[in-house]
Order: C-alpha cells, then structure tokens, then sequence
C-alpha cells in the first residue's frame, strides 16, 4: 500500500510539474513586451537655443503588446543614468508622448507627455486579449537648461509589463 | 505523512498561479550637450561728451554705461579689450594719438578702474547659468580721462568683448 501511495505521488508530481512548465511557456509564447526603436533615441545640444526649446524625436519608440492570458499594464522607467561630473538634475528632461495606438480597449492610457523617473510610471492597461497591439510614442527632451553642464549623458529605459 | 507530501504537491501549482509575471525590456539612448554659451549687451550708446577743463582734468565718469548679460552651461570669463591702440579722430584736426589707454573700465560693483589697450584683460568671471543666476547680470562703468595733451574733436575707437570658458 504505500508503495501504491508513493507511485501516485510521483507520478501526480510529474503530471503537475508538466502542466507548470506548459503554463510558463505559455506566458513567454503568448505574452509579451516588446520595444521597438524606430529612430535612435539620441539628442545633440548644441546651441543656446537648444537649451531653452523641447527636442522631439517623433515616433522614436513603438510599444508591442500581447497579453493573452490575462490583463496587463505597462510601466517606463529611467533605469540607468550618467551624466558628466555626477551632475544630476533636479528634474529628469526625457518625456514619452502618446502618439497613438491600435487596442480598442485600452485603459489608462497616459496621453499627455508623461517624465521619465527612477521608478516605474504607467503608460497604459491593456485587457487579455489573444493579439498584438502597438502603441506609438514621441520621445521628448525638454526642460534643459545651463545648469546642464557639456558631455556626454548616457541612459537606458526600462519597459515593463506586469500581469497580476 | 504521505498525505501531507501530496497536499503539498498540489499548493505547489497554486502558489505559481497566484505570482505576477512581469515582462521588461530596455533601451539605451544619449543627450550630447556641447559647450554653450550667449553674451547680450544692452546700452553703451551715449557718447561721452567733455566739455569743461574740469571733465578733461578729472575725466568723467558714465556709471551703468553698459548692461552684460551672460548665459553659458560652464564657468565664464569676459575680457575686454580695443580693437586699436589708438582712438581714431572723425573731425578734422583731431589728434591721431590718443592711446586706448585713457578709457578705462571695470564692473559697477567694484572700486578699481583699469585703463584699456588691444591686450585682452579679464572683466569678470563667473559660475555656469542662466543669466538669471547670481553675477551673471552686472553692469559696467567706463571713465574717460583724455587730460589736455589732445585736440578736441570727435574720437571713435572699437571694444571688443569676449566670453570664453574659465
């Protein structure tokens, strides 16, 4: 008898082992994030006036989402950062803009240029839906000024979408 | 005990079924910001005019002849100098050799004058910003002191002021 116990044991745990690791690959095939870079997201500061105006790069980014089995929502964030001398500014000058999107049901969408900070700000929701949706973005750099000293910043953003 | 060992095995899937999958992706980008850097000059269009032995002996003094306003993203320093060794005389019979020299200069904020001449001197120097931060927005008082050795007339002599980076 607890030879018959422990068979069913096993075999119930490989049986639920094979049906976690379906799940999982399911999540990765079926739901995703993917950013898609459609100009280089680099700015060249190089007159006064460039200080003082917003610097568009239209397009620059485009945002592909499938979340097949449930709902989700998406996050940006300045993940790294270096400027020259450890300045750092009080205000981070990278905004993404809303551009447009092809999801009939999208919720929360951030329409108005929202900053990039050091923590995970929302874009949009997305409920399930068992296709891919692209939302287009403007990336933006505004509110330079002379306290920016010259070189070289140097940064990465970080796109995340969770599902609960 | 084998009971429990399968309980278990079932919580398992369920503990996985209830954590947040989370999807990332990063992107690099870079700002290149070059040195920048902007001089606006207001006034200095009042000619000085000497017309007693009083103004030639003491010289005369234009307080706020001219109002500097600096912008730049790095430390500054404005100099100053003539374009010429000598004032030019635009009437007839003015002499040819009145020096740069007796033109002098300094920031309405400081006490000392020191006369010009086509060797570039230091004005001021400052921090980076706008020219809303402090000392970036001064003004500048000239003084003239020709002395009786020249003719009178109508004298023209150009200055020529730089900002450069400390």
């Amino acid at each position: 008898m607890p030879n018959i116990l422990r068979s069913v044991f096993v075999i119930g745990t490989f049986i639920l082992w094979l049906t976690c690791s379906f799940q999982l690959l399911a999540q990765n095939a079926s739901n995703y994030l993917e950013v898609q870079v459609n100009s280089g997201l680099n700015f060249f500061v190089t007159e006064a006036t460039d200080l003082t105006t917003t610097h568009t790069l239209p397009n620059a980014l485009t945002l592909k989402v499938r979340t097949k089995n449930s709902n989700c929502s998406v996050f940006a964030k300045l993940n790294n950062y270096s400027a020259p001398s450890g300045f750092y500014p009080s205000s981070s000058p990278l905004f993404l803009q809303w551009i447009s999107d092809t999801s009939p049901n999208a919720a929360n969408v951030v329409t108005s240029a929202t900053s990039l900070e050091t923590y995970d700000k929302l874009l949009f929701s997305q409920p399930k839906a068992n296709r891919v949706y692209k939302f287009n973005y403007n990336f933006l750099l505004q509110g330079l000024s002379y306290d920016f000293p010259p070189g070289n910043y140097n940064f990465t953003l970080k796109f995340t979408m969770t599902q609960p | 005990m084998i009971l429990r060992l399968l309980l278990l095995v079932f919580l398992f899937p369920c503990s996985i079924a209830v954590a947040q999958y989370g999807f990332s992706s990063t992107v690099s980008g870079n700002i290149n910001i070059s040195s920048i850097q902007s001089l606006t000059l207001s006034g200095g269009t009042t000619i000085p005019t000497i017309s007693t032995t009083d103004d030639l002996a003491s010289g005369i003094v234009m307080s706020q002849y001219l109002s500097v306003a600096v912008n730049s993203n790095v430390a500054w320093t404005l100099s100053v100098q003539s374009q010429n060794p000598f004032f030019t005389p635009m009437t007839l019979g003015g002499s040819t050799n009145m020096p740069a020299s007796v033109l002098s200069i300094k920031p309405s904020n400081l006490y000392n004058y020191f006369p010009l001449s086509t060797s570039s001197q230091t004005l001021k120097s400052g921090s980076k910003g706008s020219q809303l931060a402090s000392g970036n927005t001064f003004d500048i008082d000239i003084k003239f002191s020709p002395g009786f050795t020249y003719n009178g007339g109508i004298y023209t002599i150009g200055l020529m002021y730089t900002l450069s980076q400390q």
